[in-house]
């Protein structure tokens, strides 16, 4: 690699490959190399998969690839490692750039000697020197270059800084030549060169960062903490999002310009005679009851969108803050009794956002059997961030009572079905052991780049099938599809349910997306079709039903169509009965919200 | 090849040590201390915990005890539960 010039033209693009521990900055780096965004936050795991993209080195053009975090890549190894693993071993290889948190020396060097036994030419970034250096950490990085036989280069990714030199360094990348050591003597081996190679200087007092950090993870304070980010939530979501936002975008935006002015250029389409009724079904298809832009568009854009963008800038804040997987130190002895441990909140917090990526993000999760659980449960009743708003939407403007009635039937569903799942699936669970990321100011930028991105992923996936379904719709409705439906599911949603007969087809909306069956039930229940006791049964059913298409999906490709399917064939009868129940109870002691 | 006396992830039998040190677990919070060993955990669990740099040598601060078990290692913060907590033998420094 060194005697080769980087000018002479290769067969194929340099292959480069970042790998590091779980939260090191690696899709920062990705990103500064690649100008490509991969998710970023402030917690390991947040790269689920391997991302690829296009670098300019020197003159030549690079692959560079994102990997998913690993703090091993021999011995025991989780789902993630193996997949790291996997893609180093592949000959295509040219180039390993470990990224390493700096104030962690240690670590940094026993991951080396496992990744020198790849014998690839390495590069070895130490990122974030600008905390580390506040931790009193300094690390003598010529020296470590010249026994490690790389390149070492220092590196706040965040900021740009050190990019230049690790574009200048992968031309000099080596394979690491310094005397490997035994494998149970790894850690002995990194222990002792941390110490050569770094100086430690004392702590100066605690900075506003670990007060926080501490009062986050400390009872006492921690809990009245977590209330009060919930209660911020919901104000920015709920209130803010749910009510402001789509009022605005669905009355006025929606209400009097856009379908409006819809509807009167589709009113100009009326041909006579023979060809009447052919316009009058184009009109309906665009405008009409289950309209393209009056339902559909509608749908999507104005109850939909302002709810999931305010959600997405709050979770990125929270996501990046790091004050997340400080949950799982109040939420492991729950956990524990489900057969999990405190990690499990990360996929299940995550659900909160979207349950198909959640699902996929289970594989941080130690054992086959923690991860089946933790996808039972996130097709259950985790809501998604647009359900999870409409229900704030909807019972919100109910009552208090309604809406801790509907998280107190749901999270007790959680965890009663997660107790014997636990103890009924075979398998064992792994020890909880988690690393905290420090607590740290979320980037603006980072948070506007994530809120945009996300929001631009949720209009590329929701809107087609928001108008696919609401397409689907239309032809059943004229096709008298949704009268039979209607009728057939009957005596389930009207008799154990107690709901309105036309609330059956908000329910098949909720399988093509979860949202936009929610936005189905919001629209209903602004139009005064459903009672507060109604609204409590309808949205617990939802929440409980099925998951959807694209969910379902990725659980067959996360565990199996046997899986899946068995999945399914369990939640929909819990979902129902669930329901049923409620319903029964509202009636016999005669509650109402 | 660089090679040590003993392992950093001495076992149980490993008969110099098993006079000295305490479980992380009966530590309060504030103890500082080295990490003698790791005791009595399987070896995946051994793994994991060393990938996390929790081996011997490695400078620990028992930070919180409950609900879960919180305590830095080098410059690494880690949540645990108690079982863990109890695998990690240190020497208390004073």
């Amino acid at each position: 690699m060194t005697s080769e010039p980087l000018l002479r033209l290769r067969a194929r693009p340099l292959r480069i490959v970042l790998a590091g521990h779980p939260n090191v900055g690696k899709s920062v780096l990705f990103g500064r190399l690649t100008g490509r965004y991969a998710t970023v936050s402030n917690y390991p795991g947040t790269t689920v998969s391997v991302t690829s993209g296009r670098s300019i080195v020197g003159a030549e053009v690079c692959d560079v690839v994102d990997t998913p975090g690993v703090n091993a890549l021999r011995g025991t190894l989780s789902e993630d490692e193996a997949i790291t693993r996997r893609l180093l071993l592949e000959d295509d290889v040219d180039v390993i750039v470990q990224v390493g948190d700096a104030r962690n020396l240690r670590r940094v060097l026993l991951l080396t000697a496992h990744l020198a036994e790849f014998e690839k030419p390495m590069v070895l970034v130490l990122n974030m020197v600008d905390e580390a250096r506040a931790h009193g950490v300094d690390i003598d990085a010529d020296a470590l270059s010249a026994f490690l036989g790389i390149p070492v280069v220092e590196a706040v990714a965040v900021e740009g800084r050190g990019i230049a030199e690790l574009r200048e360094a992968l031309g000099r990348a080596a394979v690491p030549d310094f005397p490997r050591p035994a494998a149970d003597a790894t850690a002995a081996w990194a222990h002792m060169h941390a110490g050569r190679y770094r100086r430690v200087r004392a702590r100066r007092t605690a900075r506003l960062q670990e007060k926080i950090a501490r009062a986050s993870r400390d009872p006492i304070t921690g809990i009245p903490i977590l209330i009060a980010v919930l209660y911020v939530f919901y104000l920015f979501v709920g209130v803010f999002g749910a009510q402001t936002l789509v009022a605005l975008l669905e009355e006025d935006v929606f209400g009097r310009w856009i379908n409006p002015a819809a509807i009167a250029a589709f009113g100009w389409l009326t041909a006579p005679g023979a060809l009447a009724p052919v316009t009058a079904l184009v009109r309906d298809f665009f405008v009409g009851e289950y309209g393209l832009i009056t339902m559909g568009l509608t749908y999507a854009v104005a109850i939909v969108l302002p709810v999931v963008t305010m959600f997405f800038l709050v979770f990125g804040f929270l996501e990046d803050s790091g004050y997340i997987p400080r949950l799982a130190i109040f939420s492991d002895r729950l956990f524990r009794a489900m057969g999990l441990n405190g990690k499990a909140v990360l996929p299940m917090v995550l659900g909160l956002g979207c349950d198909t990526m959640a699902t996929m993000t289970t594989r941080i999760l130690g054992t086959a059997k923690e991860r089946l659980i933790a996808i039972l449960l996130l097709a259950l009743g985790v809501p998604c961030s647009a359900q999870l708003a409409t229900i704030l939407g909807i019972l919100g403007g109910v009552s208090a009572a309604a809406l801790l009635t509907l998280f107190g039937v749901v999270l007790g569903q959680l965890f009663v079905v997660g107790f014997l799942a636990g103890r009924i699936l075979p398998g064992e669970r792994s020890e909880f052991v988690l690393e905290m990321p420090p607590i740290r100011l979320p980037q603006f930028r980072n948070l506007l780049v994530k809120t945009v991105w996300r929001v631009r992923w949720y209009l590329g996936e929701a809107v087609p099938l928001f108008l696919i379904g609401t397409a689907l719709l239309f032809v059943l409705d004229r096709a008298g599809g949704l009268t039979l439906l209607t009728r057939a599911a009957e005596p389930i949603v009207a008799g154990l349910l107690g709901l309105p007969r036309q609330t059956a087809q908000v329910f098949v909306m909720g399988f093509l997306r979860r949202d936009y069956g929610a936005a189905g039930l919001l629209t209903m229940a602004r139009d005064g079709l459903l009672t507060g006791s109604q609204s409590v049964v309808a949205l617990t059913v939802m929440t409980l039903f099925v998951p959807c298409v694209a969910q379902l999906l990725m659980m067959v490709k996360e565990r199996g169509w046997r899986v899946a399917l068995a999945i399914v064939a369990f939640v929909t009868p819990v979902a129902v009965l669930t329901g049923a129940g409620l319903n029964g109870a509202f009636r016999f002691f005669g509650i109402g919200f | 090849m660089v090679r040590f006396g003993s392992s950093a992830l001495a076992s149980e039998d490993e008969p110099r040590m098993t006079a000295t040190g305490t479980r992380l677990s009966d530590a309060p919070a504030g103890t500082r201390g080295v990490v003698l060993r790791i005791v009595g955990a399987p070896p995946a669990s051994v793994d994991r915990l060393t990938a996390l740099g929790v081996s011997k040598g490695a400078a620990v601060t028992v930070l919180q005890t409950y609900p879960a078990f919180v305590f830095a290692c080098d410059q690494t913060e880690l949540a645990v539960e108690p079982a863990v907590a109890r695998t990690i033998v240190i020497e208390v420094l004073p």
